[in-house]
């Protein structure tokens, strides 16, 4: 049973069992009939239903994954961008004692930022498509889930600080590799 | 001089480019001790800064070596952590971070110490306060005169009372006023703290007011 807020909890799902195989069939039809609001189907059609939502699942978890590695991508690629505008700078703080390990959690934090907004920004869309779409009719009542789960928004943020870490890892490599000379006399 | 004593000894340093065809530094060697002030001087192009950054751990020689405080530069692993302990830089273009504060500058070392916010905050104000800069502390550097982004960049040299001080041209871009203040800083510092200070310069006025003159030319030491 569901509930959706301002109403009254509804049942979205209910499982007859037929006995016979040949009685599954007068057993939809008298339910149609009796309950022309409601939608009896055959056990065999349900599982199709489910196999598709499994594919959905799998496609939406593929879409998912390309997602993070984009993102990992873009966050390294923007840190690259601020190693590249800033070489001179990290030039003189290497000059001035800094390892580059230190000037990597510089960036760090700067990439955890750009993940933190990302993620924070990402679950306040979420949280608006969720109330957009649970208020549209078409969308049959019980297929998504009425609150937006909390245990997900950590899950997202907790993501969030891995594309942080992994979008660290060529950034890294080149700072290592920078000579503070070189980077002085970088224009 | 005895080896004992010399806080620097670089012996038959070279710096090679392009295989050989080019010799920014040929076997130079010359040793100097702690308290002392010394100019080295020379042509543009005759090895000045080159010398400097060898000696200063940012660059590697192709020949040669360099002993500070008695241990050779080739065997040190972690040249930030030896820097922060043993070398402050001055530089002819002062080399400030934009995007930091004069404070915020001075006080980038003390970051690499570890040291807490409020420590450092403290003691960059102290050095900026001696420097005569109280009033620019939360300034850009964009937002002062080079005479005071050369003073600033001398604080933040000192802030970690380094043994060595290196000086590239540090009076370059600097009338005759900041001039002579920069090398009473740097003059003051070898005084008080017993530090080396190597100033590569033109400058002869610099040069005289040195306890020792070290002359380069073509990357050889001529006097």
């Amino acid at each position: 049973m569901l509930t959706r807020e301002g109403a009254e909890p509804q049942y979205t799902l209910a499982l007859l069992r037929a006995g016979k195989q040949d009685a599954a069939a007068a057993l939809i039809s008298e339910v149609n009939q009796l309950y022309p609001s409601l939608r009896a189907i055959a056990g065999t059609e349900f599982s199709g239903s489910m196999r598709l939502l499994r594919v959905i699942e799998a496609f939406v978890t593929t879409i998912s994954v390309v997602a993070l590695v984009g993102t990992c991508l873009i966050v390294s690629n923007t840190l690259m961008m601020a190693i590249a505008e800033r070489t001179r700078e990290i030039g003189i703080l290497m000059t001035v004692g800094w390892t580059p390990w230190l000037v990597l959690r510089m960036l760090f934090a700067e990439s955890l930022m750009l993940c933190a907004v990302g993620a924070a920004a990402g679950n306040a869309f979420a949280l608006v498509l969720l109330r957009v779409v649970n208020g549209m009719e078409s969308v049959g009542f019980g297929w998504i889930p009425l609150r937006y789960p909390l245990s997900l928004a950590a899950v997202s943020f907790v993501m969030a600080l891995g594309v942080a870490l992994v979008s660290l890892a060529w950034p890294a490599v080149v700072l290592y590799r920078l000579q503070p000379l070189a980077a002085l006399r970088h224009e | 001089m005895s080896d004992t004593a010399a806080l620097l000894a670089v012996a038959e340093l070279s710096r090679h480019h392009d295989g050989g065809a080019v010799k920014a530094l040929d076997g130079v060697s010359f040793e100097a001790r702690a308290g002392e002030v010394v100019a080295l001087t020379g042509p543009s192009g005759c090895g000045k800064s080159t010398l400097l950054s060898l000696i200063g751990l940012l660059d590697q020689p192709t020949l040669g070596s360099v002993c500070v405080a008695g241990q050779n530069l080739a065997t040190v692993r972690r040249a930030g952590h030896f820097r922060l302990k043993h070398i402050g830089f001055v530089f002819q273009f002062h080399h400030m971070v934009a995007t930091m504060t004069l404070l915020e500058n001075v006080a980038a070392p003390l970051v690499a110490m570890g040291l807490p916010r409020a420590e450092r905050r403290a003691r960059a104000s102290e050095m900026l306060a001696q420097m005569d800069l109280c009033a620019r502390a939360d300034f850009l550097p964009a937002k002062v005169s080079g005479g005071e982004r050369q003073r600033a960049a001398v604080a933040r040299a000192l802030i970690t009372r380094p043994p060595l001080l290196l000086a590239d041209e540090p009076t370059g871009n600097l009338d005759s006023h900041n001039n002579s203040l920069v090398v009473d800083l740097l003059m003051a510092h070898a005084r008080a703290h017993g530090a080396l200070v190597l100033i590569a310069t033109h400058n002869p006025e610099i040069a005289r007011r040195a306890d020792r003159r070290i002359g380069l030319c073509d990357g050889r030491v001529v006097a």
